[in-house]
């Protein structure tokens, strides 16, 4: 393999700026013979070379960055196949079960059931809202009860401190008269305050 | 194995297989061995700097920038060698071959010079012509019409831009030619315009 072959030469623009006397000097530069180098050329190189010590990050770096051909049957793609298939089921029913039950994310959590309870019956519908289930109200709508007379809803909580309020027709947003503790909600209202917390085994 | 590109001998002799750039050496010792008889006139001189011009490389061989052509690279280093030899060591060029000097062929003397020369103009004149061409004006021809090389790897082989490569290469032909035929002024260069 020569040069040329290595390199090869594209289309010469000047060509056509050449005259024949120019092109016969570039005919006589090509036909030139090469003196041939000394064997011992090649020899006297490779002897007098020190190995190089190829550090660890270049050899990852240099086989980082060569193409590597990667052969595949089918039997050897179907244990990777599987585990691919049996990774993304598991996260996507994990995927699943959480956005069941955002707010109650540890079912190992002892719940306790907590029962809002509304006595406004002029009401067309009620729903509770609070951080336990980021103020939407969706999934969280009060019964009237007929006999009592009150709205009211159970809702399973873990140990904690919540604020709620309650969404009238959903438009009004009032508070729990009947709480314990109402607090700022830092934007000039207020919220109403749960605290549960279980003790002994009561709830208090 | 010489079936190799040169990236990959040199990506193998960087993790340590020291005997596969032996395959470069094979492959480009022709050019640079001639390359420095060219400037030195001297078996003996063109084959200890083509040697240092191939360890050199080979100790430089980390600073190769991977995916540039390595010949032009190489030939940049033996240039710079042979510079610095000549310049360090007061080398002077002999223009003409041993069995082959001024006197013999009477260039002192014009009358003499177009006599001798004016029946042949063979490889040898063509050789002793091209030692009056500065160095990188002899290069750049050399590379383009005998070896081969784009303007681009010229370029590169002589710390050029691309127009200085193509410049080089267009001015070392003219100056051959006024050098081989004489110039338009009436110059009597190595033969007769008739030639």
């Amino acid at each position: 393999m020569g040069l040329k072959d290595l390199y090869p030469q594209k289309d010469d623009p000047e060509k056509n700026e050449l005259d024949e006397r120019d092109l016969q000097i570039t005919r006589w530069i090509k036909e030139m013979p090469d003196l041939e180098p000394p064997s011992r050329l090649l020899s006297s190189v490779m002897e007098a070379l020190q190995p190089k010590g190829s550090p660890r990050w270049r050899r990852a770096y240099l086989w980082a960055q060569t193409p590597k051909t990667v052969r595949l049957t089918p039997l050897k793609l179907a244990p990777v196949a599987a585990v691919l298939f049996v990774a993304i089921l598991v996260s996507s029913l994990l995927f699943l079960r959480q956005k069941e039950a955002p707010y109650l994310q540890s079912s190992q959590e002892r719940l306790i059931p907590v029962v809002f309870s509304l006595n406004l019956s002029r009401a067309q519908s009620v729903s509770v809202v609070g951080n336990f289930n980021a103020w939407k109200p969706q999934g969280y709508e009060m019964q009237l009860d007929r006999e009592s007379k009150r709205w009211t809803l159970t809702v399973s909580l873990p140990d904690g401190r919540y604020e709620y309020m309650f969404l009238v027709d959903g438009q009004k947003m009032i508070l729990d008269p009947e709480a314990l503790i109402h607090q700022a909600d830092g934007f000039g209202n207020q919220n109403s305050v749960l605290v549960l917390r279980r003790k002994n085994g009561e709830t208090t | 194995m010489n079936s190799l590109d040169d990236q990959e001998i040199i990506d193998a002799v960087l993790c340590g297989n020291k005997d596969v750039y032996s395959v470069l050496v094979q492959r480009y010792q022709k050019p640079i061995f001639n390359l420095m008889y060219r400037v030195t006139r001297s078996y003996d001189d063109a084959l200890d700097l083509a040697q240092d011009t191939f360890i050199k490389a080979y100790e430089n061989l980390d600073h190769f920038k991977k995916g540039a052509r390595f010949f032009p690279w190489l030939f940049t280093i033996g240039l710079n060698h042979v510079r610095n030899y000549k310049r360090r060591d007061r080398v002077s060029v002999r223009l003409f071959s041993r069995d082959c000097d001024e006197e013999k062929l009477g260039l002192g003397n014009p009358s003499q010079q177009e006599e001798q020369m004016c029946n042949q103009l063979d490889s040898r004149s063509l050789d002793q012509a091209l030692q009056h061409l500065p160095t990188d004006y002899r290069e750049a021809v050399i590379l383009h019409y005998r070896e081969g090389l784009s303007m681009e790897d010229i370029a590169i082989a002589l710390r050029l831009s691309t127009s200085g490569a193509k410049m080089r290469v267009h001015r070392g032909i003219k100056k051959l030619r006024e050098i081989i035929f004489g110039d338009q002024h009436g110059t009597k260069g190595f033969v007769s315009a008739e030639g």
